[in-house]
């Protein structure tokens, strides 16, 4: 009887996160012609983890046995700027700014990963000297590497999301200014800006 | 216990054929393109693959499958060793002419 590994799904369960994030991504090529058998979940999940952030650092830890993965993409930096000037033109403390908030609720349900030996967090000071980075630290017994690209992905996904909404709404602010203007040319303006 | 094995097998050969676990949930393209033909025996690669047939959830619902499955064939095992390892008896009656 011939037995299917039970990290077979897992492991094509990493790279399907790859793939609905990036049908083209150069994980599809180094494992073209590898076997599906589930041997290789560690190894693939890993390259699968390296696929969504432009720059990915790992550390491993070996008194401790803790991998920390950290991610650094320009579209993490750019969103928590975006935040600074948004909190700049209206004046608004960090704790007041929605868009603050919706990220960091769509973080923690995006890398929610159902193990108990990792924690995660993410950092949005954009003056910091290390920069706005997301942080994943896997415990000795962590136990679902495959999860991780999900997770990456959802993450990302909200970075796009939330860019988008946060560039409407800075663009936004200047619409009621322009639209309440008044006087001989103002028309001419107004027509401009639309 | 006696096991008379001629009247196990005919009793086998009258029960309909059907799944042991049903697969009705089963993505078609992971259970036929995927599952079975490496039950099989045969040798896929990752390059073999189409991604866009199938969702992250329906790897979940085939893993559960095959659990299941498993568990099945695992208690088909447990039958099937205890009648190898069980002692023959002789036939008391006779069997020929």
């Amino acid at each position: 009887m011939i037995e299917i590994s039970e990290y077979l799904w897992e492991t094509l369960y990493a790279i399907k996160a790859v793939y609905d994030h990036d049908p083209n991504a150069q994980i599809f090529q180094l494992y073209k012609d590898t076997a599906i058998d589930g041997d290789d979940l560690f190894e693939i999940a890993e390259n699968a983890i390296n696929q969504f952030f432009a720059d990915t650092r790992e550390y491993f830890n070996e008194d401790n046995e803790v991998a920390t993965y950290v991610f650094f993409d320009p579209i993490i930096t750019q969103y928590w700027k975006l935040c600074d000037e948004y909190e700049k033109r209206l004046q608004l403390d960090p704790k007041e700014n929605r868009f603050r908030s919706d990220m960091n609720r769509a973080l923690e349900s995006a890398l929610y990963i159902p193990d108990y030996s990792y924690n995660a967090a993410w950092y949005s000071d954009t003056k910091h000297k290390n920069g706005c980075r997301i942080v994943i630290l896997c415990y000795l017994e962590f136990n679902t590497y495959h999860w991780i690209p999900t997770a990456l992905s959802e993450a990302y996904d909200a970075f796009v999301h939330y860019t988008q909404q946060i560039k409407a709404a800075i663009a936004e602010l200047d619409q009621p200014k322009i639209a309440g203007l008044k006087g001989p040319g103002c028309q001419d303006q107004r027509k401009k800006a639309a | 216990m006696l096991l008379d094995l001629h009247v196990l097998q005919a009793s086998l050969n009258e029960l309909p054929s059907e799944e042991t676990v049903d697969s009705s949930e089963v993505n078609p393209y992971l259970l036929n393109e995927v599952l079975r033909p490496l039950l099989s025996g045969k040798v896929l690669h990752y390059g073999d693959i189409d991604y866009s047939e199938f969702d992250a959830d329906d790897l979940r619902v085939i893993s559960d499958y095959c659990d299941k499955r498993e568990h099945v064939m695992h208690g088909l095992q447990r039958i099937v060793n205890g009648l190898v390892e069980a002692r023959a008896s002789a036939c008391k009656g006779r069997a020929f002419c």
